[in-house]
């Protein structure tokens, strides 16, 4: 008797899904911002009801008839739901849409300022998207450029892997403006690098007795290893002792260059350092 | 069919009670994979974070989606990903379809965290349960796994998420 009641329900089911007769054929996939055509069977009036990933569209169509999605309807990437409802019931399929060719790049350059000569010292990072704003996640090839008018130029290409194309590359010895260029699919974005000498490599000082009882102290251009200025601000702290004791002050560097009167009286001894540097002790007699 | 319909809606309804009343009982479960992640190590802190900012995100979009409130996803939603899902909110108040999303479970995988540590690329296997209303009525229920490509980005307390995109199942 239960089993004659299971047979009785499937049948019911069965009959009440066959009387729905609509139906839906369209591709399994498409490209965002494409449109599709939908061929629907059945009759009578409906509502085709599009789930997209981020955006709703209700549309009225009428059974039997074809009806299109248009572009902006497929707008964003991923699987979409669409729902046919009438009188009779409901009936649902999903799509896959796939994101389009690149449009923009969103390319993300570390640091604005770098130091010269830094292995892999200068690092990009370039987000392909669609029209639309979709990820681009398929494998893109990306070519990063890296260019300067002193530095000459690096060339990379670089497959993109789950949305990202990424690379490192090294500062050049030299200072100055650089162009970082990431390009993909006709699309290309640039970025401007700043590279600026690195931290003081050896210190020279010289020194002046002057009337008023005072030392002057001056280095030579204070430079980096490659050979550059460091940049001004940089801070030099010269050191004096003398009979009086100890003076410690902290100077910026000015076009190269820092200076400093310390007083002093009798015997003096100073010194200078500058991060890692440190300049050789001299010796002097201050003018009394 | 109407009665095995109305008899859906009310388990579903209760689900909805049960979970507003004891959100803990309906928390999804997650969990983060780090292997392979690169060129910088994610660190310990980030590791707890990353979960517990993403499934807020979601537990923010759901609330957003279900009272129309598109303000709400400014707490855990940036630029593109903001953008889209605003525009939902807005389709669903034109078109008075809704769609509610519960996240059942997430699956992360940490693939891409760049040297500067000012972004992170991750995918989630999500299990999702997704219910689509018109004028309060339910015309669709389906469960279903997706998987989302996302970018997450450092906020002044958080991480947000600026883009959710969704990738074929591998």
């Amino acid at each position: 008797m239960r089993q004659m009641r299971s047979v009785l329900l499937a049948c019911i089911v069965g009959i009440a899904n066959w009387s729905f007769a609509a139906d839906m054929i369209f591709p399994e996939r498409a490209v965002a911002g494409g449109k599709i055509s939908i061929e629907t069977s059945g009759s009578g009036a409906a509502t085709a009801v599009l789930i997209a990933p981020s955006h709703v569209v209700s549309k009225s169509i009428v059974l039997g008839r074809t009806f299109e999605l248009a572009g902006d309807d497929l707008a964003d990437a991923g699987q979409y739901t669409l729902i046919l409802t009438s009188d009779d019931g409901e009936i649902a399929k999903a799509f896959f849409v796939s994101p389009g060719p690149p449009a923009h790049l969103s390319f993300v350059t570390h640091p604005s300022r770098a130091p010269v000569a830094q292995k892999a010292g200068i690092t990009g990072a370039a987000y392909a998207f669609d029209t639309y704003d979709n990820l681009i996640s398929q494998p893109l090839l990306v070519d990063f450029k890296l260019s300067g008018a002193q530095a000459g130029t690096i060339e990379r290409q670089v497959s993109s892997r789950s949305g990202v194309a990424s690379v490192n590359l090294d500062s050049p010895a030299r200072e100055g403006l650089l162009r970082f260029d990431a390009a993909t699919g006709g699309v290309r974005t640039t970025r401007i690098v700043r590279v600026v000498a690195d931290e003081p490599c050896t210190l020279q000082i010289h020194a002046e007795p002057l009337k008023s009882g005072r030392v002057r102290v001056q280095t030579d251009p204070v430079k980096d290893c490659s050979g550059n200025l460091v940049p001004d601000g940089t801070v030099v702290t010269f050191t004096g002792w003398d009979n009086q004791g100890r003076t410690t002050v902290d100077v910026s560097v000015k076009k190269g260059i820092a200076q400093v009167d310390l007083p002093s009286t009798g015997e003096v001894r100073i010194s200078a350092a500058s991060g890692v540097a440190l300049g050789k002790q001299i010796r002097l007699r201050a003018t009394p | 069919m109407n009665y095995f319909r109305h008899r859906r809606t009310r388990v579903l309804l209760l689900v909805s009670i049960i979970c507003a009343g004891a959100p803990a009982v309906c928390a999804p479960s997650v969990e983060l994979s780090i292997t392979g992640v690169g060129p910088r190590q994610m660190e310990p802190t980030l590791q707890q974070s990353i979960p517990r900012d993403y499934v807020k995100a979601w537990q923010i979009l759901s609330t957003a989606l279900e009272v129309r409130d598109a303000k709400l996803l400014d707490q855990y939603w940036v630029g593109v990903a903001h953008d889209k899902f605003q525009r939902l909110i807005d389709d669903e108040s034109r078109t008075g379809i809704q769609v509610h999303y519960r996240d059942i479970s997430h699956k992360l995988q940490a693939v891409f965290y760049p040297s500067d540590g000012a972004a992170l690329l991750l995918y989630d296997n999500v299990q999702l349960e997704m219910k689509v209303l018109r004028s309060s009525r339910i015309i669709h229920t389906q469960k279903t796994n997706k998987r989302y490509l996302i970018l997450m980005t450092p906020a002044q307390d958080r991480w947000v998420v600026r883009v959710l995109q969704e990738v074929p199942l591998s």
